[in-house]
């Protein structure tokens, strides 16, 4: 018990706004997410990555309200927000992307903006800073697509649209889905970039769901490794990859002989 | 306030294009063609008022005739006089018998009742999605007939409600049309709208966004109830007579054909849709009567209207499930053209 505790406290950093704590989800009696606990900080990225199956869009969707947890709590700034539907958590500062892209289609670029951004500035306060559509759109690079119908852009253009969407919450903690699925080497280069600037230029937290390793290795300042809806390791990229139990389940056994990791 | 001036505008072409219909009806038109271009205007404020829930959230609704039927028959009891209202209904509830008011209070006091009863069944129509939703619009639409049907004090059952003076003509149904387009416009630009649209697009993330469906949707169904409901006092302050099958299956089929075809998710298909179901439904109606065309005498077709206006439900869902218009509205077409021919050079 003891051992448990401290070890969930460790996953824990001391200044974190946010906190998933002990979240347990099951379908019919198979544990999809079991006891994980993930938190984020201010100005921090934190990556979250486990081979398919691990449960990492599943605990993305019960911190956003999507899906109800059978066990577990969510805090924001100290708020207990576990039982919230979405558009609660959305009012509340938690922002999303979703890996099976969910653009509003027959809405242009702008106006798929305006959409979350009428909801950002009804939550506006001193706290949560709102940009506006024009700061996003040429944020997210969208100036060209701004009028277009957001169904007719390429897939890559369409999840930088959600990114734009999501920040135009004024978001307290912004969670990435996949961002970087289906892109190719610049597009996913180019991603990284603008993930750290909107890390620097909002400060707010930034969880990012990926199963391409030089992806979050390289954006993530921490790390957490999800393997059967369990958190089975957690830390720096550097020690993550180092990790024999993270090399054992991630890699499977190719790389027992200690070659460099992706 | 910027986007109401906005949606003002944008209503200009459809209005100029509406009056100069009335006119020609006006200036050349017999008493028939007037009574089919009223009927149009009708139609296109039902349509529009459909359009406002259905297009903009993509919940197929199938209970906004019940909206007119309610307004029609409110107007109706209200402005009737009292001299006939002692014959027709002698037994009226809240001594409705003895009132008489005038068209505009009758027609005022008729909307807001809509609206209220719009409200009500909104609050629990607007928690159901998709089939569920569709379902209770249909269970809507029952219960109100049933009411107009049975509830013989007020309503004369299926014995038909007549002697109601006639109040309007043509310029007000136009006017009432302009009218309800602008607030389809207007509702479809503002913020809610948007959210609506969004909603009806892709539900899940458009909850993760912060929209509030429940809030914005029964926005939108009691605004569609009182512009449907204005739809119905035309109706009823025209015609002179009303009876429950007025508002029952037949104008709620006529009214979603009219839409699908246009393309609901715009105002301008709305327009667009209720202007080629109207004339195509003139034209077959002529049919249906077996006319002699080119010598040839025509066998009457009875039910011929009805397998149209069937044909086109069928036909446009499957060939072209976002009808003639699509998504757009008339300036965003006019726009796309544009850009095409620009780009052409």
């Amino acid at each position: 018990m003891m051992n448990s505790v401290a070890r969930e406290d460790s996953l824990v950093s001391s200044d974190a706004k946010f906190v998933a704590r002990n979240i347990s989800k099951h379908f019919d009696g198979v544990y999809a997410v079991n006891g994980a606990t993930v938190s984020c900080a201010d100005n921090e990225i934190v990556g979250l990555i486990g081979p398919n199956g691990a449960g990492k869009t599943t605990l993305m969707n019960v911190i956003s309200g999507v899906v109800r947890a059978d066990e577990g709590e969510i805090c924001l700034d100290g708020t207990q927000i576990e039982a919230l539907a979405p558009e609660h958590c959305a009012r509340m500062g938690i922002a999303r992307t979703f890996q099976n892209i969910r653009v509003f289609s027959k809405l242009t670029v702008r106006q798929n903006i305006q959409v979350a951004h009428a909801t950002g500035l009804r939550q506006r306060s001193s706290k949560r800073k709102c940009a506006t559509e024009d700061e996003l759109i040429e944020l997210l690079e969208l100036t060209a697509a701004s009028d277009l119908k957001s169904e007719t852009l390429p897939y890559g253009t369409q999840r930088r649209v959600e990114i734009a969407r999501a920040l135009a919450l004024g978001p307290r903690v912004l969670l990435l889905d996949e961002p970087a699925a289906g892109m190719n080497e610049q597009e996913s280069e180019a991603l990284l970039q603008t993930i750290r600037e909107i890390s620097r230029r909002f400060g707010f937290g930034i969880i990012v769901i990926d199963h391409d390793l030089r992806f979050i290795m390289n954006v993530c300042d921490r790390i957490y490794v999800m393997h059967m809806g369990e958190i089975i390791a957690h830390g720096d990229p550097g020690s993550v990859r180092e990790n024999p139990t993270v090399r054992e389940v991630y890699l499977g056994n190719r790389h027992r002989d200690g070659s460099p990791m992706a | 306030m910027s986007y109401l001036l906005l949606s003002a505008r944008r209503t200009v072409i459809p209005a100029i294009f509406l009056i100069l219909c009335c006119v020609a009806v006006v200036l050349f038109g017999e008493g028939y063609h007037v009574r089919v271009a009223y009927m149009f205007f009708v139609n296109l404020v039902i349509v529009a008022g459909l359009q406002v829930f259905m297009g903009n959230s993509n919940v197929a609704n199938l209970g906004h005739m019940s909206f007119a039927g309610i307004a029609a028959y409110a107007v109706a009891v209200l402005y009737t006089p009292t001299a006939l209202k002692a014959t027709l209904i002698p037994n009226a509830p809240f001594g409705l018998a003895t009132i008489q008011l005038d068209f505009v209070t009758a027609s005022v006091i008729a909307l807001a009742l809509t609206a209220v009863i719009g409200w009500l069944s909104g609050l629990a129509l607007c928690r159901l999605s998709g089939v569920a939703a569709t379902i209770g619009t249909l269970a809507l639409l029952v219960i109100v007939h049933v009411v107009f049907v049975n509830w013989i004090d007020i309503t004369r059952g299926p014995r038909a409600f007549f002697g109601i003076p006639v109040a309007l003509g043509l310029p007000w149904a136009v006017g009432a049309a302009v009218l309800a387009i602008f607030v389809a416009r207007w509702f479809r630009d503002s913020s809610d709208g948007l959210q609506l649209r969004a909603s009806g697009d892709n539900l899940l993330a458009a909850r993760s966004m912060g929209v509030n469906i429940q809030r914005v949707r029964l926005k939108a169904w009691v605004l569609s109830a009182t512009i449907v409901g204005m739809g119905g006092v035309l109706f009823a302050l025209f015609m002179g007579t009303i009876a429950p099958n007025s508002f029952y299956f037949t104008q709620t089929f006529l009214t979603i054909a009219m839409l699908i075809l246009g393309g609901m998710r715009s105002v301008s298909g709305a327009i667009t849709g209720t202007f080629i179901v109207a004339v195509g439904f003139e034209f077959v109606r002529t049919l249906e009567n077996g006319p002699e065309i080119l010598g040839v005498q025509l066998p009457t077709m009875f039910g011929l209207t009805g397998f149209f206006l069937g044909a086109i439900i069928v036909i446009f869902l499957a060939l072209r499930p976002d009808g003639l218009l699509g998504t757009d509205e008339f300036e965003d077409h006019w726009a796309a053209f544009r850009q095409r021919l620009r780009a052409r050079k």
